[in-house]
């Protein structure tokens, strides 16, 4: 019986993290099937959203719609898609598997580990959700691609927004998996909160053309910022400004915000489910 | 690369220090209380039976060692270490197979299952590789390791679950009913298991359960709760002196209702296949042979007589209709 204890160093916290990162991924392998068949139904939206969008007045006007995908629209929505699905992916997945791990009563067994539970419960998830929405993202482009010619300029700082896309989807999972430590069943409030986002962040239609309220919501989004900043890039081919939506104070600011904001939901969901003894309850 | 040994900086952290100490551990739900003033020494090595009905608060004493749940009043130290304000390094002092659970996951292999959980707690894979191998093959599992563990029978699933617990070599191990589900088979091996961990191992144990000849056979110590409160904590051999009042056992043949009730309210029997087992209260010779005597005068045939000790399981069902006093000497 040794009663002392290691230190716990960073190589130790690589150690458990890369763990996580490989059970993320082999849950992602597990559900191989399962994101097969979404990804038709990801791809056949984004078509839908393409063909309408936009085109009301043309369809009132003619009674008719005319069946071409706009290059130029098609650029746009692709990049909102790819900001919205990887959000999408990481929270619905993170949510899924957290409520499986709590009912199997293993969410207790990682409990036991020295690192953190925040960094066991979303830093493995982050790896296997990029993964995933990755493989999602290039399937959406090349089909997207074969329909229509979309014109994107691949440079190096369209990763900035995209890293602030992780950090504030992480944020928005520690929240997600927060309520889902204390309520356990959240599918139709997750569901709610994301449809909402989608709605509100511009992945569908221009901020600008959004009611007033809607507007209002999407500014403390951090989908909203990191998208147009991805498009600023890829799209327009312009620098991230500083101010405005998409600019690099509010992608920024967005972003650490709800990180942090989710982090404290999360820890104060975990520790009501440590009161009340439920983490493994469901 | 170093790794700095730490010595627990507690007024406990010194050679004799218990491996689990807990000082009035509480949990109360609202107006329920789970446990209530829970104060518990268990010396390195020892292997402590926490005994008691459903709902007594054995769980939530191991749940609240873990600090999977958060106690309302009290402390708990691990290797020295409080769970409450140094978590990190009091988890590195236990392994645990929690009791209506899985505890591992069941789409990964044997091999996957402990490779991830000895990272979990920050070994790394060479580190791991040999603790499971000798884990899988001591429990039989070598040649399926590389097979999804929910695949496995039930008995095979909670063998690959105390592997994971020990993959660590963690010094105290938390056994929350071990063997609940288990075929006869498979509660041996993990009963093997325990006795050798005590044994050779050195590990500090603690076991819930309600097989009692299990505690009986394993524990070191009892503790029996009940209501959240500790109403004995003996050691295994001083619990059963203590109450063995040993009584005497009459086996007969042949006997008959009329019999029965001519030997008194006091006296009981258990008949079966024509047989009757006659059991005093008591180890008094004049009880005894004012029996042997009515089983005479009424040409009972006797076929044995012997002087026997309660087991546990007699004794803990005594305690908690209270029907003896407590032993709790702690």
């Amino acid at each position: 019986m040794t009663t002392t204890a290691r230190t716990w160093t960073a190589r130790q916290t690589m150690t458990a993290v890369g763990n996580e990162t490989v059970k993320g991924l082999r849950h992602g392998w597990s559900e191989r099937l399962q994101i097969l068949i979404e990804l038709p139904l990801f791809i056949v939206f984004l078509l839908l959203i393409g063909f309408t969008a936009g085109k009301a007045g043309t369809i009132a006007a003619t009674g008719q719609l005319d069946w071409t995908l706009d290059p130029g629209h098609m650029a746009w929505l692709l990049l909102g898609f790819v900001a919205y699905a990887y959000t999408y992916l990481h929270v619905v997945k993170m949510f899924w598997r957290l409520l499986a791990e709590i009912q199997s009563g293993t969410l207790e067994q990682t409990y036991l580990s020295p690192l953190p539970s925040w960094v066991h419960v979303v830093a493995g998830r982050i790896v296997a959700a990029i993964a995933e929405s990755a493989f999602v993202v290039a399937v959406m482009y090349a089909v997207t691609a074969s329909l229509v010619r979309i014109e994107l300029h691949w440079r190096l700082d369209a990763l900035l927004p995209l890293a602030l896309l992780i950090v504030g989807s992480a944020g928005l999972a520690m929240a997600i998996a927060g309520l889902t430590l204390v309520w356990k069943r959240i599918p139709l409030l997750n569901d709610m909160a994301l449809m909402l986002v989608m709605f509100v962040s511009g992945a569908i239609l221009p901020t600008t053309e959004l009611p007033t309220w809607a507007e209002t919501v999407a500014k403390p989004l951090f989908l909203t910022h990191s998208m147009a900043g991805l498009r600023s890039v890829m799209l327009d081919d312009a620098t991230i400004p500083i101010r405005g939506t998409g600019g690099l104070t509010w992608m920024l600011g967005t972003a650490i915000v709800w990180f942090i904001a989710g982090f404290a939901v999360f820890r104060v969901g975990e520790r009501v489910a440590q009161r009340r003894g439920s983490l493994s309850r469901y | 690369m170093s790794e700095q040994l730490l010595k627990p900086h507690t007024t406990a952290g010194t050679a004799a220090a218990p491996a689990i100490e807990l000082r009035q551990l509480t949990k109360k739900y609202g107006h329920l209380t789970a446990v209530l003033d829970v104060s518990l020494d268990v010396p390195a090595g020892q292997v402590l039976g926490l005994l008691g009905p459903n709902g007594a608060g054995k769980t939530t004493i191991i749940k609240m060692m873990t600090s999977l749940v958060t106690p309302t009043a009290g402390t708990a130290r691990l290797g020295g270490f409080d769970i409450g304000k140094q978590r990190s390094r009091a988890v590195q002092q236990i392994g645990a197979v929690l009791e209506g659970s899985r505890n591992v996951y069941w789409s990964l292999s044997a091999w996957q299952n402990l490779l991830y959980f000895g990272r979990l707690k920050g070994l790394s894979k060479a580190e791991i590789r040999p603790r499971a191998e000798r884990l899988l093959r001591e429990l039989d599992l070598w040649d399926r390791r590389n097979e999804p563990v929910g695949g496995f029978s039930r008995g095979m699933q909670q063998k690959v679950a105390v592997a994971a617990a020990l993959v660590t070599d963690p010094p105290i191990v938390l056994l929350d009913e071990p063997i609940i589900g288990l075929d006869v088979e498979a509660a041996r091996t993990v009963r093997h298991w325990v006795r050798r961990m005590a044994r050779e191992e050195g590990k500090t144990v603690v076991l819930t359960t309600h097989q009692l000849a299990m505690a009986e056979e394993l524990a070191d110590r009892v503790a029996i709760i009940r209501d959240g409160r500790i109403i004995t904590d003996l050691p295994t051999r001083e619990l059963l002196d203590h109450y063995a009042e040993d009584r005497f056992e009459i086996e007969v043949s042949g006997m008959t209702t009329t019999v029965a009730a001519g030997l008194g309210a006091k006296v009981a029997m258990e008949s079966a296949n024509g047989q009757a087992t006659i059991q005093l209260p008591t180890s008094d010779q004049d009880a005894l042979h004012a029996v042997l005597n009515e089983l005479h005068h009424s040409s009972v045939p006797v076929l044995r007589v012997s002087r026997v000790r309660p087991s546990l399981e007699d004794i803990f069902v005594s305690l908690l209709k209270g029907d003896v006093g407590h032993g709790n000497d702690s």
